[in-house]
């Protein structure tokens, strides 16, 4: 350490400090606050990786079936032996990505993105994440029935973990980012940024804690903004004005409400026996895949609609549904061909075709309402939008997610209301007959057990920041005042060797930073204020929690049983911490 | 002339033109004012915290002025005190030549009223004409009076 005499502080490092004092007092910054301004740059990432997949998946699809149209259209107009061969080669390439890929897999970093943010460290293997992607990507373009929000929510959630771990973000805020990215997947997929920061609070956090939650409602909206600046804002699902004709239509749509908390079980366990089936030929991914998508092409041969994750038989439900002995077919059709694709290990997500689903049974549903009550004046269409809200809430247990996402899908106010009563209602018959849920699965087998396990032994420091910035006992005032511009901490630790002595307040110096004579009066150690609070290293984090409770203060210093200073943990890492823990019963 | 704060008024008469050999003795001098002082509890703890402090790194103003201090729990309340040296004694490293000699004791918890006094003391040294009338006063009185 230069001697005191010989430090100066300049006249416009002393600007500096007396600025960045001012800023720490009138436009505080705290680690939440900086967490939203991540949460921004993640939304807007998040959204350019999922409208880069989509395009890219645009581009195959033209290059395999010559038409750039949607898929049911572009399959139409593809004869027999091609309507089975695109979507066959299609799961050949899919699964050969697969199989080729998990020999890179890493062992240390987790490729799910729902387990990364709740049992990880928010650090997603950017290969095998690469690789489940590109496998999606050949299945999703060639027909496969499956969703994209599992590749779109993969590959943002990937961009949110490289900027965490690039920044080197402590492990709360690395996984806190990589729900960001989910939430910012969903949002971008859906054009839905209320039910993109829903999604993930209600399915992968299990929390609605502010403290987790308001990072998320920002990640959704700045990627739902760049999503809508590039492709436009219009309604994914743009339906009839949906229109009550009095309060017994509640009755009907409570009783959707209950055929849907029947038939989502149902659905689910469907999609099981299918995965259960695909294992049992003990067949190499590749071939698995062909087969699912050899399945696929074959029931595209009587049904082209089957092709695709199922967002035009929607679309087609809720504005020009036909009869409904044709749609019982195509849904009959379609749920083969998800079961096929899902069943063969296909990379992808099942929402949207968990919403068809929804529409078409509340459709037949409503087809049945208008024969037996045709005095009701009401719309089958009218039920399939109902159905979906009511038929997501179950399958997916989150049924606060799915009241926004149809809303937010369909932009009409007027259906919130019956979609509340059906989806809540739905959701507590399913939960009453089955705990599983679409995406509680994926969660259970990655090993539910083994993440409450990990949580409860998670300590001080797996959470801390390593050490950064230091004082030593006689750093000179001028060197205090210069390391605070350098960071934007409130209090600077102060060692002596390696020792943890005490800490250095900003609030206690900062009247005082103009005065220069000081500088060769005054050190660390005149300034240091000793026995104040800190955390040891071993200590659980409730125990760290209590502590905070105590000291008043945001960030602590982190010591080893030789008060050796390790590093510091902040008040909000810990909160960010538990409200993502998941809830122990289900996922 | 800047306003001392109040919690800057001398604990005790100031020893005017004492005759040190060298920094320790014009320390242990100066804090030998304030050894029957109420506030100080421990006054060889006291002096052993200056000294400490001293040797790490020695508070030099310039302009022939001293301020040894020291933050301890010998002291119960901030106490304050002064010494004049006939001659000049060198001080540090550098042998400073030193001739006003400010002493501060601080209880530990005290910080704001510590860096209040500090500054504040600095402040009015730096005013014209102090440094030269408190090396040039003959009375402890008026030396006392140019500190408050």
């Amino acid at each position: 350490m230069e001697p005191a005499k010989t430090e100066s502080l300049g006249s416009i490092t002393k600007r500096l400090v007396r600025l960045r004092i001012w800023l720490s007092e009138h436009v505080r910054i705290s680690e939440l606050q900086a967490t939203l301004l991540w949460a921004a740059l993640i939304g807007v990432a998040g959204a350019w990786s999922s409208i880069a997949f989509r395009e890219i998946t645009d581009l195959l699809h033209k290059l395999a079936t010559g038409s750039d149209g949607g898929y049911v259209e572009s399959f139409t107009l593809l004869p027999p032996w091609r309507r089975i061969a695109v979507p066959a080669i299609g799961g050949l390439f899919a699964g050969l990505t697969l199989f080729l890929g998990t020999r890179f897999k890493s062992k240390q970093n987790s490729t799910d993105y729902m387990e990364a943010v709740v049992v990880g460290n928010g650090n997603l293997s950017v290969r095998a994440s690469l690789v489940k992607s590109i496998s999606a990507l050949f299945s999703g373009a060639t027909g496969a029935s499956i969703g994209r929000e599992g590749p779109l929510v993969q590959l943002s959630s990937l961009v949110a973990s490289v900027i965490g771990q690039w920044f080197k973000f402590p492990l709360a805020r690395r996984r806190q980012m990589v729900a960001c990215g989910a939430a910012a997947g969903i949002a971008s997929a859906y054009n839905a940024p209320i039910a993109g920061a829903f999604f993930v609070a209600e399915i992968v956090l299990g929390s609605m804690a502010m403290n987790a939650f308001g990072p998320l409602v920002i990640a959704s909206l700045a990627s739902t903004l760049t999503t809508r600046a590039y492709m436009g804002s219009e309604a994914l699902y743009a339906a009839p004005i949906f229109t009550l004709h009095g309060n017994r239509d509640f009755l009907a749509y409570l009783a959707l409400g209950i055929a849907c908390g029947f038939i989502a079980p149902a659905f689910l366990n469907f999609l099981k026996v299918s995965e259960r089936g695909f294992s049992k030929l003990k067949l190499p991914a590749y071939i698995r895949l062909a087969i699912g998508g050899a399945i696929v092409g074959l029931l595209a041969i009587y049904r082209p609609e089957v092709c695709g994750n199922g967002r035009s038989l929607v679309f087609a439900i809720l504005n020009h549904p036909g009869t409904w002995q044709a749609l019982a077919i195509v849904l009959a059709c379609k749920l083969l061909a998800t079961g096929a694709t899902f069943g063969s290990g296909a990379v992808g997500g099942v929402f949207t075709p968990t919403l068809f689903t929804g529409a078409a049974c509340g459709y037949l549903f409503g087809a049945l309402c208008t024969f037996l009550l045709p005095g009701w004046g009401m719309q089958p269409g009218a039920f399939g939008l109902v159905g979906m809200g009511a038929f997501l809430a179950a399958a997916t247990g989150a049924p606060v997610m799915a009241i926004i996402m149809i809303f937010e899908l369909t932009l009409n106010y007027e259906i919130l209301m019956p979609v509340m009563l059906a989806a809540v209602v739905s959701y507590y018959i399913c939960r009453s007959i089955t705990s599983r849920s679409l995406y509680g699965d994926a969660l259970a087998r990655k090993g539910q057990h083994a993440v409450t396990e990990r949580l409860g032994t998670l300590k001080v420091v797996d959470l801390m920041q390593p050490r950064g910035d230091s004082l030593k006992l006689d750093s000179s005032f001028g060197l205090v005042a210069r390391s605070f511009l350098q960071n934007r901490h409130d209090f600077l630790p102060v060692v002596d060797g390696d020792h943890f002595s005490g800490i250095v307040l900003l609030h206690d110096i900062k009247p005082y930073l103009d005065q220069p004579e000081l500088e060769s009066l005054l050190i660390a150690r005149d300034v240091m204020r000793e026995g104040t609070s800190s955390l040891n290293a071993k200590q659980t984090l409730e125990e760290a929690l209590h502590i905070f409770a105590r000291s008043d203060t945001e960030r602590l210093p982190v010591l080893d049983d030789q008060a050796h200073l390790l590093g510091s943990l902040t008040k909000s890492d810990v909160l960010l911490f538990l409200a993502g823990i998941p809830k122990s019963t289900e996922a | 002339m800047p306003q001392l704060p109040s919690s800057v008024s001398l604990s005790c008469p100031p020893l005017l033109d004492i005759q040190a050999t060298d920094e320790m003795e014009a320390i242990r001098m100066t804090a030998g004012l304030l050894a029957a002082n109420p506030l100080v509890t421990d006054s060889t703890a006291f002096l052993d915290a200056v000294l400490e402090r001293q040797r790490i790194n020695p508070p030099l103003l310039g302009k022939q002025i001293a301020l040894p201090h020291a933050r301890t729990p010998a002291v119960k309340d901030m106490v304050f005190a002064a010494a004049r040296s006939l001659t000049p004694i060198p001080f540090g490293e550098q042998q400073e030549p030193v001739q006003l000699i400010f002493m501060f004791g601080v209880p530990p918890h005290k910080i704001s009223e510590y860096l209040a006094a500090m500054a504040g003391l600095v402040r009015r040294l730096k005013s014209p004409g102090v440094i030269d009338s408190l090396l040039s006063t003959e009375s402890a009185d008026d030396f006392s009076e140019l500190l408050k």
